[in-house]
């Protein structure tokens, strides 16, 4: 492919992406939802948002949850390991429960 | 699972071996995500139709009870705080997590059946499933909470059985925790969003 050619196809691009950008309403796919004031399009845009952000705080949010979990279940090993006390018990780790 | 005695009560404690999180926490935890995209779904549904209305809320319909809505939520954060304040207790000496726990399932209780009074004063007013779309979505909306809170209840009152019985373990009371703090926790949003 000649740079002409490459420069056109490059050209055409940027155009489109201009064109899309300089005019947002074209590419509203849904008739009735947009057909309104600016408050329902705010209100449509801030839910688009929401909806697609949220699962993917949540699930990140378990997920980093859970990483810190394994983090101080790997350090708690490490003091059994050495027999030290666990920081938060005062206990030895390795220590058995009292049963009856 | 092995028993001990603290006071006169049993308590059970669990296996030695590590776990990251225990599989009723984890499970809830995945539950509690579900559901909050079920509501974050309603809740987008209806700020959209508030937001396209012309008058909102509709001009022939009852209003929703603001400060009587707002004891109720400060019960209901109350309850959350009670039931934090009974792990804190539990994980020192289980016997004493009975009061604050119970406490937290009356309060739990009370903010349930505040609710319905106020569903019958607004049901009497005209507000109903099919007067408005507000009544649609106040009801949809508040009734799952609604839904949840009962169930969260149940499982409260479980715990609370099992407690006294000396057969609750912590990851137990943690997954009874886990959902009542969703149920606590998603009320302000709802109140911000349907009654505000």
């Amino acid at each position: 492919m000649s740079t002409l050619q490459n420069t056109i196809r490059r050209l055409a691009s940027a155009a489109l992406v201009a064109a899309v950008l300089a005019a947002p309403s074209l590419a509203f796919a849904c008739a009735v939802c947009f057909n309104r004031d600016d408050e329902t399009q705010v209100a449509f845009r801030i839910s688009t948002a929401v909806m697609t952000f949220l699962p993917f705080l949540l699930v990140g949010g378990l997920i980093l949850w859970l990483r810190r979990r394994f983090r101080a279940l790997a350090e708690e090993e490490k003091r059994r390991a050495a027999g030290s006390p666990s920081p938060t018990t005062g206990q030895s780790v390795g220590a058995q429960p009292s049963s009856s | 699972m092995a028993y001990h005695r603290t006071g006169h009560i049993r308590v059970a404690s669990e296996s030695r071996t590590a776990q990251v999180v225990s599989n009723g926490v984890l499970g809830m935890l995945l539950f509690v995500i579900v559901e909050m995209m079920v509501f974050a779904g309603f809740i987008s549904a209806f700020s959209i139709i508030r937001a396209s209305a012309l008058i909102w809320p509709p001009l022939d319909q009852p209003r929703l009870p603001l400060a009587a809505t707002a004891v109720n939520t400060a019960a209901l954060l109350a309850s959350g705080y009670l039931l934090y304040h009974a792990r804190r207790a539990f994980q020192r000496d289980p016997e004493a997590a009975q009061t604050p726990l119970m406490w937290s399932m009356l309060l739990g209780a009370f903010f349930v059946l505040f609710q319905g009074y106020e569903w019958v004063r607004l049901i009497g007013e005209g507000l109903t499933l099919t007067s408005s779309s507000l009544g649609s979505f106040f009801y949809m909306i508040v009734g799952l909470h609604g839904i949840h809170a009962i169930v969260a209840l149940g499982l409260l009152a479980h715990t609370w059985n099992r407690l006294r019985r000396g057969w609750l373990v912590q990851s137990q009371l943690a997954t009874a925790e886990v959902f009542w703090y969703f149920v606590v926790g998603l009320w302000p949003v709802l109140y911000l969003v349907v009654y505000l």
